[in-house]
């Protein structure tokens, strides 16, 4: 399927676009060298400062810190894709004692930033029941809590886009709402909301690095304190090295879910 | 079991949208392996009608019986009543992610429990007594509308239904396909199946309906068999209206 939103370019518009790309091309690639210049002059590419990258030890500590940052992501893409489901079915329930109640819990949710329910989990849940819950699982319900609202609306989207004949065909044949779920309208839904659900999942991978406000040793934190430890000259490549390392990390994950993608749709 | 030949009684059915009153006072019987043809414009209520007998849409009023059944409200009766009435949608309603076969097999396997196995071969059957055999492995997508039409019919037939349900079964379709089509269902007929048929084809409903149904405003305006009702119906609303479509 093609979607188009311009028109095909005849041959004058093709030799605008071409002088343009060129020409475009240079004020950009001398911003790229004004800026390499300058932050050169002012030393923060000096050859020993960014030696320390060398460092097992720092190597290490930062493979750790993608770890943590990985196991958190993890749990809570699958947490708040299952609860995500659960709140999309809630909310599209006939049924007003769930469908109401859902939609307050999801509308409130989104309107509440994360950093706030993390925090909330991990000095509430200790002042409610004296559990001491750890940073981690603070971090990953907190998430989750506002993260499977998100998932919800996501997949809501993806339902109210199937047309009403597949679910109308299922239900005239016998199929009750379990059945119908999960042979006719998922298997349609998912792969429709695939690119939707993996922006959400890369996200919240990023969202993890909240952690280090609680005091979660993810990627993030680890990197600030390995540049309290090392010192704080170390600070452009210790974060151009997290940086790096985040963006592998979402590449990854965006070419997991096209694989997924391709997996699903045969 | 039920002593009466009645397979589908609807009394003084009722059904307002909003403040539109799209079912008005509808008393209908179908007989066991009689054919029903429901005419009449736009707006007439008469899909509306086919689609209240296995509760794809509700009703506000009145009685619907099926097979001396009243027509459960929810849950696991009505399914099973619906596993027993097939439909036939106007846009055919394929399953779009499952091959032909599967589309035909899932009925039989999830809703009636039975082996894979006997479902398929029969699913093979029932696509070829519709003329689609060949296409067993391919998705809906790939067929042409007519043929998507027969997959659904074959689909329906599936589930060993006691009436079938066909509303607007060729208004989607383009005309050198209609036939293929009529001709499946026309078979059907002969072969004693109760059926309720919701169409413009006239040429069908003059041979192959027991009986026409003209509704018109949400009524049902004329009852009489196809030679009675084409030849010298009785109402000005019929007149009028097979006036423009004959």
């Amino acid at each position: 399927m093609t979607t188009t939103l311009f028109e095909i370019p005849g041959p004058r518009e093709r030799r605008s676009i071409r002088a343009w790309t060129a020409g475009g091309a240079v004020p950009i690639i001398a911003l790229v060298v004004v800026a390499v210049v300058v932050l050169k002059d002012a030393g923060l590419f000096a050859g020993d400062d960014w030696a320390v990258l060398g460092r097992t030890d720092l190597l290490m500590a930062l493979l750790r810190g993608v770890g943590a940052t990985l196991k958190a992501a993890a749990f809570t893409v699958v947490l708040s894709l299952m609860f995500g489901l659960l709140l999309a079915l809630g909310r599209m329930s006939q049924q007003r004692w769930i469908n109401v109640p859902a939609r307050i819990w999801v509308e409130t949710l989104r309107g509440l930033p994360e950093l706030l329910l993390v925090f909330f989990i991990y000095l509430g849940v200790p002042a409610a029941t004296g559990f001491n819950i750890s940073t981690f699982w603070a971090l990953v319900v907190g998430l989750v809590l506002y993260e499977s609202t998100s998932m919800a609306e996501v997949f809501r989207g993806g339902f109210l886009a199937l047309p009403r004949g597949q679910t109308e065909a299922a239900h005239a044949m016998g199929l009750r709402t379990v059945k119908t779920l999960r042979f006719v309208q998922l298997p349609q839904v998912v792969p429709q909301v695939l690119p939707s659900l993996v922006s959400e999942m890369v996200r919240v991978t990023k969202a993890s690095s909240l952690g280090f406000v609680i005091g979660y040793t993810d990627l993030l934190l680890t990197g600030e304190l390995a540049i309290e430890y090392l010192g704080g000259e170390y600070a452009a490549p210790v974060f151009a090295a997290v940086a790096a390392l985040y963006v592998v990390i979402c590449l990854l994950l965006t070419r997991l879910s096209h694989y997924l993608s391709e997996r699903l749709g045969s | 079991m039920n002593n009466d030949t009645n397979m589908i009684t609807i009394k003084g059915v009722q059904k307002w949208f909003g403040s539109h009153h799209a079912l008005q006072d509808i008393d209908l019987d179908v007989k066991t392996s009689e054919v029903v043809v429901i005419l009449g414009p736009s707006g007439s209520g008469k899909s509306t009608l086919c689609r209240t007998i296995n509760r794809l849409e509700t009703i506000d009023d009145g009685t619907i019986e099926i097979d001396g059944q009243p027509l459960p409200d929810e849950s696991a009766s009505l399914a099973r009543l619906r596993s027993e009435v097939g439909m036939v949608f106007q846009q055919f309603n394929l399953f779009a992610h499952m091959t032909v076969l599967e589309n035909v097999m899932l009925g039989p396997v999830q809703v009636q429990g039975k082996k894979s196995a006997e479902a398929r071969e029969r699913a093979m059957e029932l696509l070829a007594r519709v003329g689609v055999g060949s296409q067993a492995d391919k998705r809906p997508a790939q067929l042409s509308g007519g043929q998507q039409q027969r997959v659904a019919i074959a689909r329906a037939l599936a589930m060993n239904p006691k009436v079938m349900l066909f509303d607007e079964p060729t208004s989607a379709l383009d005309p050198e396909m209609i036939k293929e089509v009529l001709d499946v269902i026309v078979e059907l007929t002969k072969a004693g199946m109760t059926m309720v048929v919701v169409t413009h084809e006239m040429g069908f409903a003059q041979t192959a309906a027991d009986r026409i149904i003209f509704m018109a405003d949400g009524r049902i305006v004329e009852e009489n068999t196809p030679d009675a009702f084409f030849s010298n119906c009785k109402s000005d609303r019929a007149r009028e209206f097979l006036s423009k479509v004959l």
